[in-house]
């Protein structure tokens, strides 16, 4: 490394990171895969109204977030730590909300029975 | 009539129930366009607009009010399998269209409600309060099933609830 590059002030240092093609790529194509899924699962949701189905809309949501922290963090706005921080705590919450889904969906089935 | 227009009433014709944003989308067209036209087309009578769950279908005034409900569920590819499913038996337990369509029977009650609604499914029940699925109009409805066609986006919601309605009916 040359001794220039440490002259370089952090935020310019992580602006760099941002000229990796194959990164913007997939950060691109996971936005709007998790953006294409969070369409679907609102669309359910509107149509069927049930704590499972907003449950699963916030999980799914979760992903799409994913996508904007790594996006912040790379135009310097969250710092590594910060980062680090949001993404794991956006996967406990994921597992969190696909448990709540599937349990509210339970629950609902045994309390309401099938209309018949 | 502007050539836009007639594009339009051509879409409308073509595909019976297509929604504002549908319309837009095949066309091509600017949604100020449409909605200019497609008020322009209403005034006239020329067609017919529809409120179905939050969205607007348009059809040619040589729609029947029933025909016009009917079109707008039957575009759902669920509701379809099931329609589907009892024009070839006539008449059945749900837990058997369920079967056979391969869904969940909560989708399939979600579905049967608004088919019950629409009036193109009846629930009958007999002297013990078990149930059968019966059409009200089976010859009609199996011509609005050859019709209409879901559009891929439906398809991918319908498909969607199956899937998430499955996964925790087996969890």
């Amino acid at each position: 490394m040359s001794p220039v590059r440490r002259l370089v002030p952090l935020h310019a240092a992580r602006d760099l990171v941002v000229a990796d093609p194959l990164l913007l790529l997939v950060l691109a194509v996971a936005g709007l895969g998790a953006s294409a899924v969070l369409g679907l699962a609102l669309a359910v949701f509107v149509r069927r109204r049930s704590q499972s189905y907003l449950l699963v809309t916030l999980a799914v949501a979760t992903l799409l977030a994913r996508t904007v922290v790594a996006s912040l963090s790379l135009n310097g706005t969250l710092s590594p730590g910060t980062h680090h921080l949001a993404e794991h705590g956006l996967d406990v919450a994921m597992v969190a909300l696909v448990v709540a889904a599937v349990y509210s969906a339970r629950r609902v089935e045994r309390g309401g029975g099938v209309r018949e | 009539m502007s050539e836009t227009r007639e594009r339009i009433l051509a879409a409308i014709e073509a595909d019976p129930g297509i929604h504002f944003r549908g319309l837009a989308r095949s066309l091509d067209l600017a949604p100020g366009q449409v909605q200019y036209h497609v008020r322009e087309l209403l005034g006239a009578d020329a067609v017919v607009a529809e409120d179905h769950r939050g969205r607007t279908h348009y059809y040619l005034p040589t729609y029947a009010p029933w025909e016009r409900r009917a079109i707008a569920v039957l575009r759902r590819e669920t509701a379809r399998d099931v329609v589907a499913t009892l024009l070839e038996r006539d008449e059945r337990r749900p837990a058997d269209v369920a079967d056979s369509v391969g869904v969940a029977r909560s989708t399939l009650e979600w579905h049967l409600d608004t088919l019950v609604e629409a009036d193109l499914v009846e629930k009958r029940r007999d002297d013990g309060g078990r149930v059968t699925l019966v059409l009200t109009r089976p010859a009609e409805t199996g011509e609005l099933l050859a019709r209409v066609a879901p559009s891929l986006a439906g398809r991918l919601v319908d498909r969607f609830e199956r899937l998430f309605d499955a996964l925790v009916e087996d969890a």
